[in-house]
């Protein structure tokens, strides 16, 4: 007979409580510190998060869920391709296929939960967002001011011709 | 993260204070090998008085609401990074505090927690204010330090100060473009109409800050009332907009307690910004470079020619990994340790060519180069293989003959009288006659050929695949090898 594996509450910024199983949590390596630590205290069965929204939660959830039953494959550096179908395997590749609001959060919460495939994953994405992109592309895709002056906008141009002539 | 009122004379003032740096804790954890300051909870921290700013370790967002008129003012140094030391930068680097109303810039005397090891530099330093559209920014500046003029003084250097609009909703057919004045006075002020609710982003760059020259900006920024915009007014920390209140909704942004707190004063009349959107402007440098490791060379050139921001990036070690993939087929140019010594040595006294970025260009130029220059042919090692009746005779490296092209422009070979060269730049006679083995993976030069005494003419390629010269006619096959340095 199978032993039920034991849960952990993860619980979110708005005080939503996620029941996780614990080799799910564990791959956050904040959660496994955190569990280290308080190992002697038996009764500790809620790992709070306070800079994570639920929703933000539900996905990291789901990525480490998937993650234990199909590792996602390791991102090649630099990237071969920018449409991460071409990367990652269908899963991850649809999972970040959402909005940036949605995929900064999960950067920030990836790092902030240290769940390094997960950061990968995300940074990835955004690289794939600029790979191919001039510089004004990459601003309007990300909504990024230009702060250069003329000046030194003329100059970091003459500074990287040779790669345009490349 | 924790909110506290607090009550001066005159003034009922909010005050958020970022207690610890969210966003990089996993960063952070890691080197201290897990402790449990990303779990921590906010601490309640009394604003410093006028003196007391040394022992503070933190950076503080200030807002005040003034007759009517939401108005705050920031006095903050330029700062900087060392790049072993991001942690300790992200944490203390800048300071703010409330300078009292427009023109008591003087009063007030800053000092850095950390002065010993406080490097200063010229990195762009940016405050943030959230408002509806249509409202006017006026922001008065004191910039005692900078100096001006068209001197040689070392330290006279362009000051610029933007403010530029992040929309709450970004369109993709709508670019805003910032307001950048060149300063040319110690004060001023100057105005910004936000043309959309969002973001403003009110930034300084002093290309004369640095370690030995310490310069300290003074800023107000006030929200006119005129048309009396109902939106919300803040600040936050320059450093790491996720590191402070509300900026950011996501990781490192606001406490859940810290939300009710301000929404209750958003009750009590008080002005109070929701939450931006998490946006990439909410990435930490890490976080950006993490980004920007899957970037290939022209796309991380592209990236960081995008804003100061993400030109002043570390990239150097990315850079360092575009070089060693990027040579790894090029046996000339390979990266090993040996290669790396010796460019070392190369580049030693020149700071600018120490840089990876700079080495990759020059290499790039250097191989990727189609046309065969005199320096090349002298100082390359060369081999001949001979071609009998369209069959590349080759098949070993012990057919190949080492030759050598000498600078008094005669090519030696054993057993050879030596024989007259010269790279003719013209279009060389049509080489329908070589056979596609030979023609590598490049069409020939259509601008020069080698003419090697009354031989027919040899044709000159570059394989793409190894950055090697071939040069070919219907009787031999000369090839470069990857024995020699680049020059």
């Amino acid at each position: 007979m199978d032993v039920e594996e034991s849960t952990i509450n993860l619980v979110s910024a708005e005080g939503d409580s996620s029941p996780v199983p614990l080799s799910v949590a564990k791959m956050s390596e904040l959660v496994r510190s955190m569990m280290d630590e308080e190992a002697e205290d038996d009764d500790v069965k809620e790992i709070p998060l306070p800079n994570v929204k639920s929703q933000v939660l539900h996905k990291v959830i789901e990525f480490c869920e998937h993650h234990l039953k199909e590792p996602m494959t390791e991102i090649e550096k630099p990237l071969k391709s920018n449409s991460m179908s071409d990367v990652v395997q269908k899963f991850y590749a649809d999972f970040v296929d959402i909005e940036q609001v949605l995929l900064f959060e999960l950067i920030l919460a990836a790092n902030y939960m240290d769940i390094k495939p997960l950061l990968d994953l995300t940074c990835a994405t955004v690289a794939s967002m600029i790979k191919g992109k001039t510089p004004e592309d990459i601003r309007t895709t990300f909504n990024i001011t230009n702060d250069f002056s003329p000046e030194e906008e003329a100059q970091v141009r003459e500074e990287n011709k040779w790669c345009e002539e490349a | 993260m924790e909110h506290t009122q607090h009550k001066d004379e005159e003034e009922a003032v909010f005050v958020a204070i970022p207690a610890t740096d969210t966003t990089s804790g996993a960063v952070r954890r890691s080197r201290s090998n897990g402790n449990k300051e990303a779990t921590s909870t906010a601490q309640t921290h009394n604003m410093p008085n006028k003196k007391g700013w040394g022992s503070a370790r933190v950076a503080f967002v200030t807002i005040l609401v003034v007759l009517g008129f939401e108005a705050a003012t920031i006095f903050y140094f330029i700062k900087t990074e060392e790049a072993a030391n991001r942690k300790r930068k992200i944490e203390h680097d800048v300071h703010l505090g409330i300078l009292g109303n427009p023109g008591d810039y003087e009063t007030f005397n800053f000092t850095l927690p950390d002065e010993a090891n406080g490097p200063w530099s010229s990195k762009t330093r940016c405050i943030k204010a959230v408002a509806r559209g249509g409202a006017v920014l006026e922001v008065f500046y004191d910039f005692p330090d900078i100096a001006l003029g068209t001197t040689n003084h070392p330290h006279v250097s362009p000051t610029y100060m933007s403010i530029s609009v992040i929309p709450m909703k970004p369109s993709p057919t709508v670019v805003l473009k910032p307001t950048s004045e060149l300063i040319k006075k110690h004060k001023g002020s100057f105005q910004h109409t936000m043309e959309a609710d969002g973001e403003a982003k009110i930034c300084v760059r002093a290309s004369g800050a640095t370690n030995d020259n310490h310069m300290q900006f003074g800023l107000n920024a006030t929200i006119a009332s005129a048309g009396r915009p109902t939106g919300t007014f803040r600040f936050s920390s320059p450093l790491s907009p996720c590191n402070n209140p509300g900026i950011c909704g996501g990781a490192g942004s606001i406490s859940s307690d810290a939300k009710k707190t301000m929404s209750k004063r958003n009750n009590d009349g008080v002005v109070v910004a929701e939450a931006a959107p998490v946006s990439f402007s909410c990435l930490t440098e890490e976080l950006l470079l993490n980004v920007a490791e899957f970037l290939p060379a022209k796309d991380l050139l592209q990236f960081q020619c995008v804003s100061s921001e993400l030109a002043s990036l570390k990239t150097d070690s990315i850079w360092k990994q575009r070089c060693r993939d990027r040579w790894a087929p090029w046996p000339r140019f390979q990266l090993t340790s040996k290669r790396e010594e010796e460019l070392n040595r190369r580049f030693s006294s020149s700071d600018d060519q120490k840089s990876w970025k700079v080495r990759y260009q020059l290499v790039e130029q250097q191989a990727t180069c189609t046309e065969l220059t005199l320096e090349d042919l002298q100082n390359l090692q060369w081999y001949l293989s001979f071609i009998i009746s369209g069959v590349h005779r080759g098949e070993t490296n012990s057919q190949l003959i080492p030759i050598q092209f000498c600078r008094n422009n005669h090519l030696m070979m054993m057993g050879h009288p030596p024989l007259p060269y010269q790279i003719i730049c013209d279009t060389p006679p049509p080489s329908d006659h070589i056979r596609s083995g030979l023609r590598g993976d490049r069409p020939f030069s259509n601008t020069q050929y080698l003419q090697i005494s009354e031989f027919p003419a040899h044709f000159i390629t570059r394989k793409k695949s190894n950055a090697e010269w071939m040069i070919v006619n219907e009787n031999v096959l000369i090839v470069s090898t990857g024995k020699r340095v680049w020059v």
